[in-house]
């Protein structure tokens, strides 16, 4: 399968009101045809600054800086503002935590789902709406030759989603970037959403990146999950061995941490201290350290670099490395 | 497994000491370097208005008929007027006027404003509609003409200025406290004030009050000169204070009469008021930064 | 009622009317709440599980039914024996950034109910607030610092030590873990786990989220669209859901044992036509549930089902309880 985006050691930093806050420190990740992505990580792990700067919507005083940050082998750092706009609308698509605040409230909801259409000029009018009320069907919405017609006020959280993936899927884009696109919702509906997304990933052979605060959901929906701790990649694996073989502590604690309604009957064992602060000046060590039960010398001294276990599984920890007698890259 | 309660990470290691919300209001204003100075130069104002009398060179009514127009020089450093007074020392009694009647008709537009906003915000219902009532009406008076036909009432006296200013001024900060109330009445922490039991008396004085007033300062300082400018309209209209009193409006309003021959008559009232304005204006944008950051609420 | 419970609350109606009409966001429910069992109230948005806490904290009036606390009717109390039930019932809501006062310090943030009810010395209260900080686990000597100056993990212990400085003997949490990161989550619910046997109290635990309900508490109450459904102990109820809503609620949690089946499981499971839940103001006739019940008949749409017990001691409002009961097919 061939690359289709590609990041190679990103780095974006904020400067403001003289301080520097470091959110994204080397990140690199592919994200091959037809594969779908997880990115998980707790608030301030840099999962969502990672997204926005590959799909460059950070503010001005983002500084972001890489070694390759490639969609189809275009450089997305050097797209001019049209070229990038064009990366956006027709290649990839994005939704997010809130539809409300994507879609306009004055304007109907086929007239906001048919837009990319228009704007790209992929079909007439009269074809737009056909594809507009097709699409409606297929995100499962009933009635949609009414619901085309119909403002946003009329709709539920979980419809509005459907909407906008629908609005995101109208292009026939190659990637979807889902940020948080559940978090918002009940329970029940984020089952349904989540389910369509698998369901249309595989019907059209898109690739998917998730970004989520919830272990669960992400490997419930990715083959691929990356582990993200105060800006960095901790951990990289197969959804599927996420539970048997993830290593690094924070992946296990998160694990731990998460509660479900078929688990032990005890409460999680918590991940101590508090996470990272990106605004003070970082450790020097593992990230990890100051929180990490499992901590030793060298964990303060010296930062551990993603290390290849095989089968497509990278964790950054020096306890795997001594297990492994020091396999590098 | 460590414990996992331990603090890690936040600065815990030093303990902090004893401050308060103005403290913190404080530090953040100390780095704004425009309304530091902005706000230095108020402080020297007040300070020349309230020891004008011991400042001044000369009392402000000595007229010396033999030195009448007389530009700036050691004896006069900002001049003498057609009756030869100390244009210097008719400058600071006339920034003491300006100062009570700005200060003056703030506090009464605080007092008054603070007590029906707060109390229609708080209360709503028929309390609300009919303050609003109250305040719309006075709203809908065309404000000059207003204090002008309250000082022809009520004469000339600085007293008698001082509410004809404040009598139309009073309802923009009813409006603005009331707004503020009603967004912080609906707030969670007041919802969490009255789930621990405080009586309604105790909301508004603890909660409600004091998280509503940082807009109320940014309105002050902005309140203030905005009083002194409608004093000194009224004495350029000649209804202000009753000479021989000196004020802004008049020693503008005179020196204009002399603008070619004797220009430093309004040089001087001029750039002192537009000097004064304009450290209350930096002053209060740096304090309207200091409320609007997110942090502060 | 009997004299021993903490809490009963019979039929209780909330009634709210808009522009959109009249609707009931708490409807006839009840409940009764013994000493030392925590009680889960599980629902959607906008199934009334906050209002109905928010009724018994007295914030909002009752349009019917009756609230008695320790025996007592306080259905209709206020001024100064409100006041009084208020310091035995304590509450810790969502966004704790929100709830706590921005004027004051997180020390003086705990110091704040004692002076409400003029409770001990001046030097007294900041020890007792001291003591408070500490044992949540926020050093003592961060007292004067403000409330957005903290970590959203640490504004949550404060708001936990503000209620119980009162030292409460019912602690009402509403979604009070929710917008916590899960390790900083799992950190909170052993605080409360601790707290719960130290300070001898009772939780009303409002969520979302299933299973955070399933370690704190021993009774679950689920709520959809203003009435119970479902109130039974924990176990009884998560074992073999008895409720088509609540069977669907508990499905729908993810899990990690799914995960190396997901992709099998795909094939088979096409996702459901979206269906439009039903809305307040417009209550479907009978069952609320039945527009989106897999098991609905001419019944459901005809006759309101009523909470009945069942032998195994759990509440449920459904005509075919009995035929719906079974494990959460897995």
């Amino acid at each position: 399968m061939n690359a289709l985006l590609e990041v190679s050691k990103l780095q974006v930093q904020f400067h403001r009101d003289g301080g520097i806050s470091r959110a994204v420190n080397n990140v690199s990740f592919t994200v091959l045809q037809g594969q779908s992505l997880g990115i998980v990580g707790e608030s301030g792990s840099g999962k969502s600054v990672t997204i926005k700067a590959v799909m460059r919507l950070l503010p001005k005083h983002a500084r972001i800086e890489g070694e390759k940050l490639t969609f189809l082998n275009q450089d997305i750092l050097a797209l001019k503002e049209g070229a990038i706009r064009h990366l956006r609308g027709r290649q990839v698509a994005m939704i997010f935590q809130d539809p409300h605040a994507y879609l306009n409230p004055t304007k109907t909801i086929g007239s906001q789902l048919v837009e990319p259409l228009l704007f790209h000029r992929l079909a007439t009018k009269q074809e737009a709406k056909q594809r507009g009320i097709d699409m409606l069907r297929q995100m499962g919405i009933p009635s949609p030759e009414l619901r085309y017609s119909q403002y946003p006020f009329e709709f539920s959280g979980g419809m509005l989603q459907r909407v906008m993936i629908g609005m995101a899927l109208i292009a026939q884009p190659t990637l979807l970037i889902a940020d948080e696109p559940t978090t918002a919702l009940d329970v029940t509906v984020q089952a349904q959403i989540l389910k369509l997304l698998k369901k249309i990933k595989q019907e059209r052979q898109m690739s998917l990146i998730l970004v989520s605060h919830d272990l669960v959901i992400a490997a419930n929906t990715c083959d691929d999950i990356i582990v993200m701790y105060g800006g960095q990649i901790v951990e990289k694996l197969p959804s599927r061995k996420l539970v048997q073989e993830s290593r690094h502590p924070y992946t296990r604690g998160l694990i731990s941490c998460t509660p479900t309604v078929h688990g032990p009957l005890a409460l999680p064992d918590p991940i101590g201290g508090l996470p990272l602060n990106l605004r003070q000046p970082l450790p020097v060590g593992c990230f990890f350290a100051p929180r990490c039960p499992h901590r030793f010398d060298r964990c303060t001294v010296e930062q551990p670099k993603l290390i290849n276990m095989g089968n497509d599984h990278e964790v950054a920890c020096f306890l795997v490395q001594n297990v492994m007698g020091g396999v590098t890259q | 497994m460590i414990d996992p309660f331990q603090v890690v990470g936040e600065s815990s290691n030093t303990k902090l000491k004893r401050r308060s919300m103005a403290t913190l209001i404080w530090s953040r204003l100390r780095k704004n370097k425009v309304a530091v100075i902005g706000g230095s130069f108020v402080l020297f104002l007040i300070l020349c208005a309230i020891f004008a009398p011991l400042i001044a060179p000369y009392p402000y009514t000595q007229a010396d008929f033999l030195a009448t127009y007389q530009g700036p020089s050691w004896q006069h450093w900002f001049g003498t007027d057609e009756l030869g007074r100390d244009m210097l020392s008719r400058l600071l009694y006339s920034l003491q006027t300006a100062c009570v009647i700005g200060f003056g008709a703030e506090l009464v537009e605080v007092t008054l404003g603070l007590f029906l906003g707060a109390i229609a915000g708080y209360a709503g219902g028929l309390v609300d509609a009919i303050l609003m009532r109250i305040v719309d009406v006075v709203y809908g008076f065309p404000s000059l003409l207003f204090s002008i036909v309250l000082v022809v009432m009520l004469g000339h006296s600085v007293f008698a200025i001082l509410i004809a200013v404040a009598a139309t001024s009073w309802v923009g900060m009813a409006r603005l406290v009331r707004g503020q109330v009603m967004v912080i009445k609906e707030s969670d922490y007041i919802s969490a004030a009255r789930g621990l039991g405080a009586t309604w008396w105790q909301i508004l004085r603890r909660y409600v009050i004091p998280n509503s007033l940082g807009p109320v300062v940014v309105a002050i300082t902005f309140g203030i000169p905005a009083n002194m400018m409608v004093e000194s309209a009224l004495s350029l209209l000649g209804l202000g204070v009753e000479p021989p009193t000196p004020s802004w409006g008049a020693l503008i309003s005179n020196g204009q009469t002399s603008l070619f021959s004797f220009p430093y008559l309004l040089i001087f009232p001029t750039v002192t008021f537009a000097l004064t304005l304009l450290s209350f204006t930096y002053l209060g944008d740096g304090l309207r930064n200091v409320f609007d950051s997110k942090s502060l609420r | 009622m009997s004299e021993q419970s903490l809490l009963s609350v019979i039929s209780i109606t909330k009634q709210f009317s808009s522009r959109q009409g009249k609707m009931n966001a708490v409807d006839n429910v009840s409940f009764t709440l013994q000493k030392g069992q925590n009680l889960g109230i599980v629902g959607a948005s906008g199934s009334g599980k906050s209002t109905v806490v928010k009724l018994v904290q007295r914030l909002l009036p009752v349009t019917s039914g009756h609230i008695y606390f320790n025996g007592v009717d306080i259905t209709t109390i206020s001024g100064r024996s409100l006041r009084l039930i208020r310091r035995q019932m304590q509450s810790v809501s969502q966004n704790p950034y929100a709830s706590l006062f921005p004027n004051k310090t997180i020390g003086q943030n705990i110091v704040e109910p004692l002076l409400i009810h003029k409770i001990g010395s001046a030097s007294e209260r900041v020890r007792t607030a001291q003591h408070l900080m500490e044992r949540v686990g926020v050093p003592s000597d961060q007292f004067y610092a403000f409330p957005h100056e903290i970590s959203g993990g640490q504004q949550q212990r404060i708001s936990i030590a503000r209620a119980l400085a009162l030292k409460p003997e019912l602690l009402i949490l509403d979604e009070a873990v929710s917008s916590l990161d899960v390790s900083i989550q799992a950190q909170i619910l052993h605080l409360l786990d601790d707290l719960r046997h130290e300070y001898d109290l009772t939780y009303i635990f409002v969520s979302h989220n299933l299973a955070v309900i399933r370690l704190i508490c021993s009774q679950v109450a689920v709520m959809f669209l203003g009435r119970i459904v479902e109130f039974g102990p924990i176990d009884v109820v998560y074992a073999a859901p008895a409720h088509p809503y609540t069977r669907a609620l508990l499905e729908a949690v993810p899990d990690f044992h799914e995960v190396s089946a997901a992709n099998e499981m795909m094939k088979e499971s096409d996702p459901a036509p979206a269906m439009e839940p039903p809305t307040p103001y417009d209550m479907p006739s009978g069952c609320c549930y039945r527009t989106l019940c897999p098991f609905a008949t001419n019944l459901c749409a005809q006759d309101q089902p009523s909470l009945q017990m069942q032998h195994d001691g759990r509440l449920v409002a459904c005509h075919y309880s009995e035929l719906t009961t079974g494990g959460a097919s897995r």
